[in-house]
């Protein structure tokens, strides 16, 4: 099946539902600003800064060109983004997606939804930072060294790939399991068997984008990615003041957060909403852009 | 009066015209641009054309052509390595640099831009393009863009002599 081509993927992200706010107010914990661009012509514009017509419609053919070769590995990051957010969903959360206006109220939703135990919660969140990894590695090519090169750049992150962070750090990481949830996640990982590691749906999936031939070797990249970005992300956290109560005071904008649950709000959260698939899909053409101005 | 009827006619038929256009889903209006059987085609043959040609030099052969880290002040990232293809980026403050070398063996439509462009840089046809771009072709071959928000044409032209660009004319292709 041909894959759907990146100037209608950008075209059919919302300009407003439950993503896109979780994105706007979650967008302090990580540097620079998230614009949700929902356009091809409006990322082009974007990423060169050209307004000449006929320029721009030449580097965006070109992208769609690129886009198109299986063997580029663009689409093939795009789909890592999406797998993440494909596994979490329960019967009944587009409801809740689609909200725009009205304050959400994942009460109504407490059969369906069960906190994770730690354990779990551990390896999903630990399975998302290994699809950053995976989605670098085939949007930029990585040359070199994998972790390092991808540590450093997670550094500078900025736009959209920093907007997909701080998400990822709050709702899978501070507000289920506390501001140090980068030690958490280590200690749960390395704790766990490969065998309990292949039940992971999410983790079990991401692991086949990664390189390496073992789970073993997987498993040790996994680790050693927790280890070359616990700085950059401790670091944001304490200089942003990044805690359980902070976050819970941006959600209420629009999160009825009356029973103080947070690890209720946080499942509720990750199976109506899409973060990693709405930037991950931004991030795409981003980078695709930006390749095809530099070629054309 | 015949002529104010037709008029009247006309913008009654761009009203419904308009009014049709407005609607189509938002998704229509973004996407319509990108879908015409003219861009399909055009598509469609660079790919073909990208299948058809010779193999491209390896990206990280590229590498050692870009400016060194701390060039004019300015840190070094390297931000993309495809087949045929390296890009780099440094920045200093406010100011930001891009610089891409593409072997575009298999993008005629970019290497017959050069018969027509005015300038030179060490013997290699140079051209500005847009507001924010200035590139040269090296060996028929290898495309050098600098591309910058914040630079003017004269410091892009500067960065681009800080590329090797003989160096990059004297790499056998089949590296």
């Amino acid at each position: 099946m041909a894959a759907t081509p990146i100037h209608q993927a950008i075209a059919e992200l919302p300009d407003k539902n439950l993503t896109v706010r979780l994105l706007n107010v979650l967008d302090y914990i990580t540097p620079g600003t998230f614009k949700n661009i929902t356009s091809f012509e409006a990322m082009l514009k974007e990423v060169t800064g050209e307004d000449d017509q006929a320029y721009l419609q030449e580097i965006g053919e070109h992208a769609m060109a690129l886009y198109a070769d299986p063997a580029e590995g663009y689409q093939r990051a795009l789909r890592i983004y999406s797998i993440v957010d494909s596994l979490d969903k329960v019967a009944g959360a587009a409801s809740l997606a689609s909200q725009v206006g009205e304050r959400v109220n994942f009460l109504s939703f407490l059969t369906k939804l069960t906190p994770k135990d730690d354990t779990v919660q551990a390896i999903d969140a630990a399975a998302k930072l290994a699809a950053e990894l995976a989605g670098f590695y085939y949007l930029n090519g990585m040359p070199g060294d994998t972790v390092a090169d991808f540590a450093r750049s997670f550094k500078n992150y900025a736009g959209s790939d920093a907007a997909r962070v701080g998400a990822w750090i709050a709702v899978d990481g501070v507000m289920p399991l506390g501001p140090d949830f980068i030690d958490l996640i280590a200690s749960k990982l390395s704790g766990t068997s490969e065998s309990s590691l292949m039940q992971n749906k999410l983790f079990s999936k991401v692991s086949e984008f990664l390189p390496g031939d073992s789970l073993t070797q997987k498993k040790g990249m996994v680790m050693e990615t927790l280890a070359a970005t616990r700085g950059t992300i401790s670091e944001w956290v304490s200089e942003r003041g990044v805690s359980r109560e902070g976050i819970a005071k941006k959600l209420e904008s629009f999160v009825d957060m009356s029973d103080g649950k947070l690890d209720l709000v946080a499942a509720g959260l990750d199976v109506s909403t899409n973060y990693f698939e709405h930037t991950g899909t931004q991030s795409v053409a981003r980078q695709l852009i930006d390749r095809a101005y530099g070629e054309v | 009066m015949k002529n104010k009827n037709t008029l009247i006619i006309s913008l009654v038929a761009l009203g419904i015209f308009m009014s049709a256009c407005f609607c189509n889903s938002d998704d229509t209006e973004k996407t319509e641009r990108w879908e015409t059987p003219e861009v399909s085609e055009r598509v469609e043959e660079k790919v073909q054309e990208k299948q058809d040609a010779p193999e491209q030099v390896k990206g990280s052969s590229l590498n050692v052509f870009f400016p060194a880290d701390k060039t004019m002040d300015h840190a070094r990232t390297f931000t993309q390595e495809k087949t045929g293809y390296a890009e780099a980026t440094y920045v200093e403050g406010e100011s930001e640099i891009k610089i891409a070398i593409a072997d575009v063996v298999d993008q005629s439509d970019t290497r017959q831009k050069y018969t027509s462009a005015p300038d030179k840089l060490m013997g290699y046809p140079m051209m500005t393009r847009g507001k924010n771009s200035s590139m040269v072709l090296v060996n028929d071959r290898y495309q050098v863009k600098v591309s910058s928000k914040t630079a003017t044409p004269e410091q892009r032209k500067a960065w681009l002599e800080k590329v090797e660009l003989n160096g990059l004319a004297a790499m056998a292709p089949s590296k």
